[in-house]
Parts: C-alpha cells; sequence; structure tokens
C-alpha cells in the first residue's frame, strides 16, 4: 500500500491545508503533490514549502495511508471533504479537521481544535485526546450537522457537541462542556462521564446517554429507567424525553441529574 | 468583417494608432447583455446573506489574480456578482425593487459592482402617499410627485409590487382581487395600477411601470393577471423605444390555473393569447431553475404564505409608509408537483408568446434560481429534445398535465440573442447600448459555441459550456473580462429618471408626509448625486 509521510516544517501562521487527503492525493506522482495548493494569510503556498514530503512503496496506485509528523494546531481542514483512505496526524490537528467527510478514516494522536468532523456524512475519526467546541456540528445556517459515521474521543469535548446533529454517533470517553446535542435531530451521543448545562437543549430526536451527571432543562419530562452495562460496571439511567419547547421526541439517559 | 471600436463607441474608421486586434474567427459576436429584473444589490439582498450563510459556503472567490474577492451562491457579494455577470457577457442590469428609504443602501452596494451599468425601479405600490393623492384624486400633484421621488432616490422607473395587498396584509388582511378596497384608503390596486401607468406614460420615463401582479405564486391568478393588464388598455401606445405601456415581471409566476396546490396547473395558454393578441404588454420570464434559492421579493403577504409551506427560517420587513418584504429560503425540486407545473410554465410562455420582443429571458434572480442558469434557459429555448430530457426526470403527474411537450417550436439564435439584448433593452429604454451600430456604445460579448456553420442548439452541454463564460467583454470599449478573468477596473453608469419640479403645493405635500409619518428628515431622503457612481438622468433635471 503507497503511504505518503508530511513531516510539518512549523509555520508561525494558521494554513489551510485542504488539499491533504486521500481522495485528492489518489495516484498523484511525488512531483504533483509537492505544487499541491496550500493557502496561508492572503498568500497561495505549495504543500513543499510547509512539508518535507516522503514517500514509502512509490507503486503506482492509489494513496492509502497519509502520515503528518510534528503536526500543530496550525495546521487547519485537513482531510476536508475526504471519501476514502486514512490519515494519521502524530500530533494535534487544527480546525475544521475532517469536515464534510463522506468517508475513510483519521486517527489523532493529540488533540483537535474547533468544528472537528463538522457536517460529516460518514467514515470515521479517533481522537486521542481532547476536542475543541462544535464537534461534529453544523456550520452556522445550515440545518443539519453530522449526519453519518462515527467520531471517538478518549479526552473531553468543550461546547456545543453534536450541535443539530442528524445520524450517526459521538462517543466521549470524559467531561462535554455545556449545549450537549444542541437543536440534535438524529443519531446518538455518548458520554462516559459529565455533561455541563443546557444539556439536549431544544432537542428533536435522537439519543444522549451520559454515565454522569449533567443538568437538563425544564422541556424534559422522566419516563422511565434503563439498565445497562459499560465496561463491566451496571449503572441506572433514568430516562427523559424533550425538549417539549420544540416538541421534541429526543431521549437523554442519564446517571444522575445535577441541578 | 472588422467591427472598429474607438473612445468606448463603434465608428468607421480608427483615428489612433497600434489598436488592439482580437481575433474572433468563428465565434459568435453579440452585444452584451441586459437583464431587466435581478435582485442583486439592496437592503433585501443584504438581509438574504445574513439570514443565508451556508449559501455562501458554496461559492468562493478568492484575491489571487488581483480582483475582489467575494462570495455567495444566491446572493453573491457586490464585487462577485459584477465579475459573474460580466462572465455571462452582461453589461447592463437593472435591480427591480428599490424601497425609496433604501435606496441610498441599493446605491451603496451597486457602487460596488464593477463593469455593469445599473438601472434600479422604485417601489410605489403600497407608498401611502402615492395611495392618498389617487384616493383625493389630485393626479397633476401625483404626477409631480412621482417624478421628485425618483429624482430623490435617483431610480429610473417605477416598479408596482401586488399594489395595495403589503398595506392590507400590515393590517392582517387580504386583498385577492384587484377590485377588493385596500383598508383605509378607499381605492383598489387597479387605480394604482391605471392611475400610475397614466403617469408613466404622462411624463415620459424611458420604461414603462413593471407590474408584479397581485394573488402571484397563488393556483388560479392568471385570471388576476390578465385583468390587472386590461386594467391599462385604453391608455394606448407610450412614445419613445419602447412602446409598451406595463410590463408584466415574472409572468411565470402570475400564469396559474386550479384552486388549490392539488389542482394546480398551467394558465400559459391564457395568459400567453392575451399577450399576443395586445400590443401594450411586455414580460419577462421568471423562470425556475431545480435548485436551492434565497426567494426574496416586497411582496410580504406571498412571502409569509411561502413560509407557511416551508415551515423554515425566514425575514419579514416592514418599510415604514412605503413597502414591505419578506425572505424565505426555498427548494425549486423536480419530483414536486407544484414546482415542476412551475418550471413548465416559464417555458410555455416563452414558446408560445410569438413576437421575441415582448419577452426577455430572467429567472427573477434569486427567486426562481440563479442569473448564471441563463445558458441553460436559452438550451431548454433552442432544443426541443433537451427540453424532453428534463421533462423525462421530472413529476409524473406533472408530466401528464404540462403542454410543454406538445410544443415543437425552437428558437433560433437570432431569436435568443433579442430575448436576453435587444428586447430588453428596448423594454428599458436603452436601445442604444445592446446594438451594434456605428456611433453606438461598444457593449460586446465574444463567444465560443463551436462550429458556427452547424446549428448551435444541436450540442445543449456545449451550448451552455460557451454561453456560461464569455472569451471577452468589452464594455465601454474596454477588454474587461477575458475567458473569465478580470482584466482591468472599471465602473459603468447608474442611470435614473426624475427631477425637481418647483411646486409649492409639492413642497406642501412632502413636508407634510416627513413631519407626519417618516422617521427621517427629507434633507436626510434624498440621495445626493455623489453617492451615485457616475449617475445620468434620462430626463430633464428641472420642471417648470
Amino acid at each position: 500500500m503507497r503511504k505518503i509521510i508530511l513531516t510539518f516544517k512549523g509555520h508561525g501562521r494558521p494554513v489551510l491545508v485542504y488539499n491533504i487527503s486521500p481522495s485528492v492525493f489518489r495516484s498523484k506522482s511525488l512531483d504533483q503533490l509537492k505544487k499541491l495548493e496550500v493557502k496561508s494569510g492572503n498568500k497561495t503556498y505549495q504543500l513543499k514549502d510547509f512539508f518535507i514530503i516522503e514517500e514509502e512503496e512509490p507503486v503506482i496506485e492509489p494513496v492509502e495511508t497519509i502520515i503528518i509528523e510534528n503536526s500543530t494546531f496550525n495546521l487547519k481542514r485537513i482531510g476536508e471533504k475526504m471519501d476514502t483512505g486514512r490519515i494519521v496526524v502524530n500530533g494535534d490537528a487544527g480546525m475544521h479537521l475532517g469536515a464534510y467527510m463522506k468517508g475513510g478514516e483519521i486517527i489523532v494522536n493529540g488533540s483537535v481544535d474547533d468544528w472537528c468532523g463538522a457536517e460529516m456524512s460518514g467514515g470515521m475519526i479517533n481522537i486521542l485526546e481532547n476536542a475543541g467546541n462544535f464537534l461534529g456540528a453544523n456550520y452556522i445556517g445550515s440545518l443539519e450537522g453530522m449526519r453519518g459515521g462515527v467520531i471517538k474521543v478518549e479526552g473531553s469535548t468543550k461546547d456545543f457537541t453534536g450541535m443539530r446533529m442528524a445520524g450517526g454517533a459521538i462517543i466521549v470517553k470524559r467531561n462535554c462542556g455545556s449545549f450537549l446535542g444542541y437543536y440534535m435531530v438524529n443519531g446518538e451521543i455518548t458520554v462516559e462521564a459529565s455533561s455541563g448545562s443546557e444539556t439536549g437543549s431544544r432537542m428533536r430526536g435522537g439519543v444522549i446517554n451520559i454515565y454522569g451527571s449533567a443538568e437538563i432543562g425544564v422541556g424534559f419530562k422522566k419516563v422511565g429507567l434503563n439498565y445497562i452495562t459499560s465496561e463491566g460496571k451496571k449503572l441506572t439511567l433514568h430516562v427523559f424525553r424533550g425538549d417539549s419547547i420544540e416538541s421534541g421526541e429526543g431521549e437523554i439517559r442519564i446517571r444522575e441529574v445535577s441541578k | 468583417m472588422d467591427i472598429l471600436i474607438e473612445n468606448g463607441v463603434f465608428v468607421e474608421r480608427i483615428k489612433g494608432r497600434d489598436p488592439i486586434v482580437i481575433n474572433a474567427e468563428r465565434k459568435v459576436i453579440l452585444p452584451g447583455g441586459v437583464d431587466l429584473h435581478s435582485h442583486f444589490a439592496g437592503s433585501k439582498v443584504t438581509l438574504g446573506r445574513l439570514l443565508r450563510p451556508e449559501e455562501h459556503r458554496l461559492r468562493h472567490q478568492f484575491g489571487n489574480s488581483g480582483n475582489h474577492i467575494g462570495t455567495g451562491w444566491a446572493t453573491p457579494t457586490p464585487f462577485l456578482c459584477g465579475y459573474l455577470y460580466s462572465k455571462l457577457g452582461y453589461a447592463k442590469i437593472v435591480e427591480p425593487a428599490v424601497p425609496p428609504l433604501k435606496a441610498r443602501h441599493t446605491h451603496e452596494e451597486m457602487r460596488g459592482i464593477p463593469y455593469m451599468d445599473k438601472m434600479s425601479l422604485l417601489l410605489l405600490g403600497n407608498s401611502w402617499i402615492i395611495m392618498d393623492l389617487i384616493a383625493q384624486k389630485r393626479l397633476k400633484l401625483l404626477e409631480k410627485y412621482v417624478l421628485w421621488v425618483l429624482w430623490a432616490s435617483k431610480t429610473y422607473g417605477i416598479k408596482l409590487v401586488a399594489p395595495g395587498s403589503g398595506e392590507a396584509w400590515a393590517w392582517g388582511k387580504s386583498i385577492t382581487h384587484i377590485d377588493d378596497e385596500i383598508p383605509n384608503f378607499s381605492i383598489t390596486p387597479k387605480d394604482i395600477i391605471y392611475n400610475l401607468a397614466r403617469v408613466n406614460k404622462e411624463i415620459g420615463l424611458k420604461t414603462p411601470v413593471h407590474l408584479h401582479t397581485n394573488n402571484l405564486g397563488s393556483p388560479g391568478n392568471y385570471q388576476t393577471t390578465i385583468d390587472s393588464l386590461k386594467t391599462v388598455e385604453n391608455l394606448g401606445l407610450r412614445d419613445g423605444d419602447s412602446p409598451f405601456i406595463i410590463h408584466l415581471v415574472h409572468a411565470q409566476f402570475s400564469s396559474y390555473k386550479g384552486d388549490s396546490w392539488k389542482t394546480f396547473s398551467s394558465g400559459s395558454e391564457e395568459v400567453a393569447a392575451y399577450i399576443n393578441s395586445n400590443s401594450h404588454v411586455s414580460f419577462d420570464l421568471g423562470q425556475i431553475i431545480f435548485s436551492n434559492t434565497t426567494t426574496m421579493t416586497a411582496d410580504g403577504a406571498w412571502q409569509y404564505n411561502l413560509y407557511r409551506l416551508t415551515g423554515g427560517k425566514w425575514i419579514n420587513n416592514d418599510v415604514e409608509n412605503e413597502t414591505a418584504s419578506g425572505i424565505v429560503p426555498y427548494t425549486f425540486k423536480r419530483k414536486n408537483y407544484v414546482n415542476a407545473i412551475q418550471w413548465a410554465v416559464g417555458l410555455e410562455l416563452a414558446l408560445l408568446v410569438k413576437d421575441p420582443w415582448k419577452l426577455a429571458v430572467t429567472t427573477d434572480h434569486p427567486n426562481g434560481g440563479v442569473f448564471t442558469s441563463y445558458p441553460v434557459i436559452i438550451a431548454w429555448l433552442m432544443n426541443k429534445k433537451f427540453r424532453e430530457r428534463t421533462i423525462e426526470k421530472i413529476n409524473s403527474k406533472a408530466k401528464h398535465i404540462i403542454i410543454l411537450p406538445s410544443i415543437d417550436r425552437e428558437y433560433t439564435l437570432f431569436e435568443t440573442v433579442i430575448v436576453t439584448r435587444s428586447a430588453p433593452a428596448r423594454i428599458m429604454g436603452v436601445k442604444d447600448g445592446a446594438t451594434i451600430g456605428i456611433g453606438k456604445e461598444a457593449n460586446l460579448a465574444i463567444y465560443d459555441l463551436g462550429d458556427p456553420e452547424r446549428d448551435l442548439g444541436e450540442n445543449p452541454v456545449k451550448l451552455i459550456k460557451g454561453l456560461s463564460s464569455a472569451n471577452y467583454n468589452i464594455k465601454n470599449g474596454l477588454i474587461v473580462m477575458k475567458n473569465g478573468v478580470p482584466v482591468q477596473d472599471f465602473n459603468g453608469v447608474t442611470y435614473y429618471s426624475g427631477g425637481v419640479n418647483e411646486s409649492e403645493e409639492l413642497t406642501e405635500l412632502v413636508d407634510y408626509y416627513f413631519k407626519e409619518y417618516y422617521t427621517v428628515e427629507k434633507e436626510n431622503y434624498i440621495v445626493q448625486k455623489g453617492e451615485v457612481m457616475h449617475p445620468v438622468n434620462v430626463l430633464e433635471e428641472v420642471f417648470k
């Protein structure tokens, strides 16, 4: 399998690398890859200006894996609109990682900034540390956020996780910020620790599981109990339905309601 | 054959040395296009931009080649709007809905639109002053006021949007017939249409009254449309380039039969028959394109109904005592029964009306679709097979109701030039700007449409591709666009009409309304010449 290794040389300012994606790389030769467009500030650069590009197994076949070394929060839009292949980011990744993604897999051995997986419709994003705001959210103005695929975060996330989510799954191992699943329509969010205030606010459908505590609004009515087993532990979850402000049919399953 | 241009006009012989030579062998050379109905600037376009940031992610232009950046699909930002029109080969555009109070905003935006000559039409159909003057039968004063308000807002002509209906709607009522009385004014929409069309003729504006009919978009409205057009039948024709007494805007939205959405059908035959047998009406299509768009009109009542159909986000706006407006995002779908019929109605009208000089191709940008889709409409008009291919994909119930499949007419290239250039220019009274002739303004677009010896309609894909991007766009003798890339900065002129009438009666009237009703002072209301890009008044400035 053809593998490309990009080593980031570092840059003081944000760099838009929407062209780093197996869907763009495909069967381009090393020379063609070096000339791919990269934007920073009001200027256009080439990929070779910011990266050392190495190739493993240079056979003529589509690029399967891209590895980005020394990555920082300044690398924005990695894997945007990708539909196949695999990206491994060693380090942190900047905003809009995997936005509009349709398929394939992204693994980040570090943290990501805001808008990770925004409006994605398929594929898998795996983050080994923390994520920022608007994980799997919709961009301003759009009516649907994440529509499919899976986002897994080993650490914590900030506010507006899964905003207007309409499908797929988000799994967060540690805490979430406020407005979890804001305006959520469909899909499933699982938080294995606690969440902040306004959880599930204006929710219309879908499911939010919280294995810790969370604050929920008055629009939710308790409908029953749910017994599950998570990592060998037996949990009793209180099931709420709402948000009645939106005549919503969403479900929040929560271990403990904080006041 | 050579076409010679010097100092912005076509000439017989060039005096200067070393002219720029363009080899246009086997290309198609057309005069610059004229779009007489496109909502491209003004406060409601800006509100549309604010309402729909998601639309601006659909089209970006980065400022790499020295040009300005811009974004937007249905509501492109001013610079991008100028570039896109220029790329299509257009030279003159008309903003058809300017509330007098928002004229300054419109001019500010129009200043930012490069390359184009701009005109704008003033919304007078729901103005309290106009309605009061008609109710009091002070018709001489009405003429003076119309001239003054056109001058004050630096606009070009009169637009009536569902006369009276915006005012009624503000009171929670609706006007469904042009003989209904407008609340608090004891007049009917018919009076407004008749009197303003008469005023338009008397004061000699260059373009007829543009009418957006009452009941627009509702099933069964073709009768209202024909009644409205009949109202002005006895006024005779106008003098000058544009003989029409009334211009029916986006006729497609006004030509429906049926009594509900379920029995919705096409009324194009009736409307086309009326237009064919009468010489006082011109119209533009308002063709819909199957895509997502942001609808915006001064017809607040209709936009409220549309919002109830879609249930999404919307904006409604009331402009003091002058007019109203609304914005609703909408997607025209092939498989939707109503949308499929709407699509057919537009093309039926274009094909059933015999005289191409009476019609202009528009999409009522952005209400029916974006203006960059004009080449697709041309391809539909020029090629029956291409129409049939689209008909195959539309709603199957609609497919059996529309009469479009039975129409065999195909436009010639010559006719398409008339409906996109000469006819709209003539209707707007700027015929010289869209004519290739000695001494005329040198606006040209050069297209590569393939082998000119063959029938150009034969290959619609190539036709659309060719028309979408002009090889050259020449505006006032300058090459402004080359293969879709801006070459140099240039700003067109802004045409306006109207004049100051030194009359005590008028001053008294205007002062009264500003004191009693407006939130602004008269001095701040008048748009100064310095705020307008290259203003050109087509009438006398001062009347006695």
